[in-house]
């Protein structure tokens, strides 16, 4: 596989493997689904007067929800496989949705590994014995890439449509 | 006018008849984390009377620079005006009090309301009516003032605001707990520094569940937070371990309380911070004392009553990486009844390299914040307090609450008698002192004496032009 034969369709199967793994609580199965360079971002929204500019003008340059390597995923998931996590101590149940995913190829990253693409999400997530779940929103900007006959996520900047969590806590991944 | 004594009597009443006795014997009832009635009268005589926590002065360097901010329920805009002071303003239109700033952050010369126009300066000066020849002749512009908080000051950086005209200065509310706070916001001359935006978020828990968990409540380190340990993300001496570090405790200090960890006398430590901002921290202005417990500090944390909390601790966001120190403030903004909003801010020393902030910040993120480590544990069992506080049981069986450890008869410590700060200082992470300081300043709050309320203010802005036009008639 390169970059050039990657199909929209390949993409989507990618994401719905990814939301398998977490909507399973198989974190350690979604590591395996990264790159060991990953840098995985989750900026806090600031409400701002409108100036016309792109999406990323939202969202503080300094402050983040999560700001993550490889390194530090990997230790949140081996903090979630103890049975004393009690944020995850029973899981969230989630459901993520993923959809409008969008190619940008050729802009950002190395265009001969990466594939650029833009998708919106919407994540389900029911704690204790609510009905009524917490639901999570935004867009994802990620580079997927080319690793044999797969693909792996390389970077992802996640744009929730908050700025204010109202989950109690940020105990999954987005 | 309505006084204490004409108030229909509610259920918050009844608790508080029976909570001076109750705090005796260190009990609180359990319904104090939920209830309506015990909510609105905190609005009034706690969020109403303190000293509250706006904002950090390194949020707004620059004239016109402004977020929004609250106290208590009330939404208010906390910006630097032209001339560089700093304001803390109801965010609301004197016209008819529509919203006049409806963003996060932003930096602006003006506030104009979105519902007829009315303009202010940042400073909250009303500089612009329209219609002012055909509608407003004898309109006093100088009257219609932005409504501003009663008291503003601020304290190493952190600007405070009541809305009491009355309460105490800012530096005898904080009182002795200054010598405290200083350790944690003047280790170097330039003092700390807020980076980034803050993180806000929702949890279904009572503001006092956070206050009063950060004047000590070491004994919940072990289990809340035993994920931590069993996989090695914080270390035994910061997890509280017996024999790894000395346990503090600080009640009784005007009100407010501290819990460090330290290690023995001549063992280092320092919240991890690297050499190079270790030798600055003599040029803060802090004693031999004080430094000596900076020196030896693994964790500190308190509570400045009523809802700002500080945590200064180092953490690892990466288990096989070394702790980077950083300092977390946060405040409980109430929401509700048993709901609360968390505001959370990182600081590091301002002398210190954009890669030390950028290290200090992911430190800070990774344990203290909505996806922080420590944090999201603490979240959940916050949440039981207030769902055990809202049950009919807790009232039919008149549920209290135990904050017992550590009381004469139960603890093994006793106080430190040669102490060199302020405070009841105790030599054991086995008590819940502080728990209990920050709960009588709760009590003495809730049952003082309300503010009248102050009919001449409301009636200020009236003019001579409304009573002779005449337009009651029509």
């Amino acid at each position: 596989m390169s970059t050039l034969t990657v199909t929209t369709e390949d993409v989507a199967d990618f994401y719905s493997l990814e939301a398998e793994h977490l909507d399973r609580a198989d974190v350690t199965g979604w590591l395996d689904l990264l790159t060991e360079d990953v840098d995985y971002r989750v900026p806090i929204r600031v409400v701002r007067e409108k100036a016309g500019k792109p999406v990323e003008s939202d969202f503080s340059h300094r402050g983040h929800f999560m700001w993550e390597n490889y390194g530090t995923l990997r230790t949140r998931v081996l903090r979630l496989e103890s049975e004393f996590a009690w944020a995850e101590q029973p899981p969230t149940r989630t459901r993520r949705l993923v959809t409008n995913i969008r190619r940008r190829d050729g802009l950002g990253g190395d265009p001969e590994h990466d594939v650029r693409v833009l998708s919106n999400f919407a994540i389900y997530c029911y704690r204790g014995d609510s009905p009524e779940p917490f639901v999570l929103t935004g867009e994802r900007d990620d580079l997927l890439r080319v690793v044999g006959d797969d693909l792996r996520l390389a970077r992802r900047v996640v744009y929730l449509d908050t700025n204010v969590l109202g989950t109690h806590a940020l105990s999954i991944f987005l | 006018m309505t006084t204490h004594d004409e108030r229909p009597r509610e259920r918050v009443d009844d608790l508080l008849a029976h909570m001076g006795e109750d705090l005796e014997r260190g009990m609180v009832p359990a319904e104090v984390f939920n209830d309506k009635s015990v909510y609105r009268r905190e609005l009034r005589q706690i969020f109403g009377r303190c000293w509250v926590y706006i904002g950090h002065v390194s949020e707004i360097p620059n004239n016109g620079d402004y977020h929004v901010r609250r106290i208590g329920e009330d939404p208010f805009i906390f910006v630097r005006d032209e001339e560089g002071e700093i304001r803390v303003m109801l965010n609301s239109c004197r016209h008819r009090g529509s919203t006049v700033c409806r963003t996060d952050a932003g930096n602006t010369s003006h506030f104009r309301c979105p519902y007829h126009a009315w303009t202010y300066k940042n400073d909250g000066t009303l500089v612009g009516v329209p219609a002012r020849p055909s509608g407003y002749r004898q309109l006093d512009l100088g009257q219609w003032s932005m409504i501003s908080a009663a008291q503003v000051d601020t304290f190493r950086g952190l600007v405070f605001a009541t809305l009491d005209p009355d309460a105490p200065a800012l530096e005898d509310y904080l009182g002795k707990f200054r010598w405290y706070l200083d350790m944690q916001f003047a280790l170097t001359e330039g003092g700390m520094e807020v980076i980034g935006e803050p993180h806000r978020w929702y949890i279904d828990a009572d503001w006092k569940s956070g206050g009063e968990n950060f004047t000590g409540d070491s004994s919940h380190t072990q289990m809340t937070h035993r994920s931590l340990l069993e996989t090695g993300i914080a270390s035994e001496a910061g997890a509280g371990k017996t024999g790894k570090a000395h346990g503090l405790h600080v009640n009784d200090c005007d009100g407010h309380a501290i819990s460090m960890r330290v290690m023995p006398p001549g063992v280092e430590s320092c919240f991890n911070y690297p050499p190079e901002m270790q030798e600055l921290f003599t040029e803060g202005g802090l004693s031999e004392a004080q430094l000596d417990l900076v020196r030896r500090g693994v964790v500190h944390d308190g509570t400045v009553f009523p809802n700002l909390s500080f945590i200064h601790f180092s953490a690892k966001d990466d288990v096989e990486k070394e702790e980077t120190a950083f300092l977390s403030i946060r405040t409980w903004q109430p929401r509700g009844p048993g709901r609360m909003e968390v505001w959370n801010w990182t600081l590091a020393p301002a002398e210190a390299s954009q890669e030390f902030k950028e290290k200090a910040y992911r430190a800070g993120m990774a344990s203290f914040s909505p996806s922080g480590t420590f944090e999201q544990d603490d979240a959940i069992v916050w949440t039981g307090v207030a769902r055990t506080g809202g049950t009919l049981t807790a009232e039919l069986q008149d549920l209290r609450f135990n904050y017992q450890m550590g009381m004469p008869g139960m603890g093994s410590a006793e106080p430190i008698e040669d102490w060199p700060g302020p405070g009841v200082a105790w030599p054991s992470n086995s008590g819940e002192s502080g728990l209990r300081t920050f709960h009588r300043k709760w009590f003495a709050h809730m049952t003082a004496l309300p503010r009248a309320s102050r009919p001449s203010s409301a009636a200020a802005g009236s003019t001579s032009a409304s009573t002779s036009a005449g337009e009651g008639a029509s």
